[in-house]
């Protein structure tokens, strides 16, 4: 029995001939779960029908034709996500198929104190992620990126946390040897990236990467771009031979970078002037721009993060 | 007291202005100047009286003879004259001054400087003058500790049902252009403030070593408000209203049951800001909520933005309303190369922007240099008080 099986049948049951279903895919992010929700509820005041919830998708229940297209518009345009139709009974196997289909929902986070003991008890294996990348047209290694490893939160503030607390305990690792012994071995010769965490770490000072060759480059979030004492923090591993970059999750950030300073982000489809001269590429699809000299590109299918 | 001060002067902004782009001017060209700054508010009371004001108001004719010299009115009655060098009837004023008042110190009061080489210090004066409390910001208090997991879960329990009333806070967002007769009120803006709560909930702890976290909280206290506004009076006859929010507020299910009680009509009068971090933090729940309100008819903004993010972000490109920039002090002395860049990147449609933190009647100068008229701030706030 898949899950949402007797939900589905007791949502149906003594349905008319002819009833139409809009089933829309549950959403990864809560806002767009949110959203989606609203614009059901919008389709059923104008349309009529009731919403019903299953644990991996909501269905919009007995609503006008022309409500459910209009929904369904609305929620491929606003929240990308693909609804469908079926008339019930009719095609009710139709409807039953699609929603065992449906991938099942992640647990619910129990709490942030739930968190911050999900992100300790990872293994340092899981919890570190090491990634290469290449310059120009070679596909060599020139650096390595060494920071927390993907850590599926559905919710984007807890996932900023997580990737804190990670990131804190990568950090920690690095200089613990036997702690250092379980990461991803770094490659020697190689210019390292280090992902930091957004908040300053207490007792402030970065060691400087050492000797000659490329500056090693401090990873910070693109949301502390702003934040007090940034500044001068960036100053700071500046000062103690880093360089800085701003990590950002989104091309389009991407785009409206103006500089000065250096990006690292799924890069745009279009190169501009800020991102010509200096950009660190990150996933797997790179336009062709990507491999100007002086830009890094991520490298696939290699570390554990891949 | 400055800023009540400087309004009572309708000129002052706007002499502070042309005093600054005259020291910036001659930074800028190396064309030398003196300038003798009169800060008579620096004269202890019992020199401020009738008597004294006749003898120094005597000693102080021959600033209105005709020379190249100009004077500058700075509100609170201080006075900068500037001539070119070498500015011998300026050190003749002062050391009249001297002898009529010889108990004072001049250097403190009516010190001469040179321009370009004392730019620094004159602009400081002017600043001071105007009650923009120049001194630079002390070394950053050490920020309070984070609080522990456990703690923040039972603050996010008890904000879940917390009376945020008493936190709630209300201020203009105004319009003000050059000429204007006074400042037209365009929206009220609302907003939850969450320090209160923060300080009321988990008692010296702060969230700038949990910056995602802190969101969270501010968003729950938003919830609460979204709720309180949602039920009548709420936001029904209030005309405009500007609701600051974290990003994720938007979406949340108080707000979307705010815009649907709101109506088409009423959600048109409804204008959003987020702040920039939360939009670099989640770009995809931007784009999403960018979607949603264009599609809803609601207006979604930044808020609270830094002229340094200004410069580095094509702000315009990531949400199609009002971006609010957070005036500073620093602004009016940065160098050339730095103004330069912000004045580049500031969008093209002025009336998009709102200055906020108009704390002294110069920042209302600065932006309308910069043809910006939308304001938040004291100043405006004062004047409404005034009536």
């Amino acid at each position: 029995v898949t899950a949402g099986a007797s939900e589905l049948r007791s949502v149906l049951r003594g349905l008319p001939g002819g009833t139409l279903v809009l089933a829309v895919p549950r959403a990864a992010q809560p806002a767009t779960r949110r959203v989606a929700g609203a614009l059901l509820d919008e389709a059923a005041a104008f349309g009529g029908g009731h919403r019903a919830g299953l644990p991996a998708a909501e269905l919009l229940v007995g609503t006008s034709p022309a409500a459910a297209a209009r929904a369904a518009e609305a929620l491929a345009d606003i929240a990308a996500l693909a609804a469908r139709s079926f008339i019930v009974p009719e095609e009710t196997g139709a409807l039953e198929a699609w929603v065992a289909a449906q991938p099942p929902p992640a647990p619910a986070e129990a709490g942030i104190a739930a968190l911050e003991a999900r992100c300790a008890a990872l293994p340092l294996e899981a919890a570190a992620s090491l990634t290469f990348f290449a310059e120009g047209e070679s596909e060599r290694p020139v650096a390595q990126r060494l920071g927390p490893a993907p850590f599926p939160v559905e919710d984007a503030e807890l996932a900023e946390q997580a990737r804190d607390w990670l990131c804190r305990r990568v950090l920690g690792a690095l200089t613990d040897p036997r702690a250092f012994a379980k990461l991803p071995p770094l490659r020697p010769g190689l210019r390292l990236l280090l992902d930091l965490p957004g908040a300053a770490l207490p007792g402030g000072g970065m060691m400087g990467g050492g000797g000659g060759g490329a500056p090693p480059i401090a990873l910070l979030p693109a949301a502390t771009l702003g934040a007090p004492g940034q500044a001068a923090r960036a100053a700071q591993l500046e000062a103690a031979g880093w360089r800085v970059a701003h990590l950002a999750a989104d091309a389009a950030l991407a785009a409206a970078w103006r500089g000065p300073g250096l990006l690292a982000a799924p890069p745009p489809e279009e190169a501009s002037p800020a991102l010509g001269g200096g950009f660190i590429a990150l996933g797997r699809a790179h336009p062709a721009w990507c491999r100007a000299p002086g830009i890094l590109r991520e490298l696939p299918g290699r570390g554990p993060g891949a | 007291m400055s800023s009540a001060l400087a309004l009572s002067d309708a000129n002052a902004a706007t002499e502070a202005l042309a005093l600054a782009a005259m020291v910036r001017d001659s930074v800028v060209s190396g064309v030398e100047r003196r300038a003798l700054m009169l800060r008579f508010s620096r004269l202890p009371e019992g020199l401020r009286d009738p008597r004294h004001s006749r003898l120094l108001a005597e000693a102080l004719a021959p600033m209105h003879r005709p020379t190249r010299a100009r004077v500058f009115e700075l509100p609170g009655g201080d006075r900068v004259v500037v001539a070119p060098p070498p500015g011998q009837h300026l050190e003749e004023m002062r050391a009249d001054l001297g002898r009529l008042l010889p108990e004072t110190d001049l250097d403190d009061w009516a010190p001469l400087l040179r321009l370009p080489a004392e730019a620094a210090a004159l602009l400081g004066a002017v600043e001071e003058a105007l009650g923009l409390g120049l001194a630079a910001p002390a070394e950053e208090a050490a920020a309070p500790p984070p609080p522990a997991s456990e703690a923040l879960d039972a603050a996010l329990r008890a904000l879940a049902g917390a009376d945020v009333a008493a936190v709630q806070r209300r201020a203009g967002v105004w319009r003000l252009a050059p000429g204007d007769d006074g400042a037209t009120l365009e929206a009220t803006d609302i907003r939850a403030h969450v320090p209160d709560l923060v300080e009321r909930l988990l008692p010296g702890s702060g969230f700038a070593a949990l910056p995602g976290l802190g969101r969270r909280f501010r968003r729950a206290a938003e919830r609460r408000l979204l709720a309180d506004l949602v039920r009548p009076p709420g936001i029904r006859n209030m005309g405009a209203v500007a609701l600051p929010l974290a990003l994720a507020s938007v979406t949340e299910a108080e707000a979307l049951r705010l815009y649907g009680a709101a109506g088409p009509e009423g959600r048109r009068r409804i204008s959003l800001s987020v702040p920039l971090g939360d939009a670099l933090a989640d770009p995809a729940g931007l784009a999403l909520t960018a979607r949603y309100t264009a599609a809803r008819g609601l207006s979604l903004g930044f808020e609270e933005v830094e002229a340094a993010e200004l410069a580095r972000l094509d702000l315009a490109r990531l949400v199609p309303g009002s971006i609010r920039l957070r005036f500073r002090p620093a602004l009016l002395s940065a160098p050339a190369g730095t103004r330069d860049a912000l004045d580049a990147a500031l969008p093209e449609d002025r009336s998009r922007i709102v200055l906020t933190g108009v704390d002294a009647p110069v920042a209302i100068a600065w932006a309308w240099q910069r043809g910006i008229t939308r304001f938040m701030g004291r100043v405006l706030e004062a004047r409404r008080a005034a009536g």
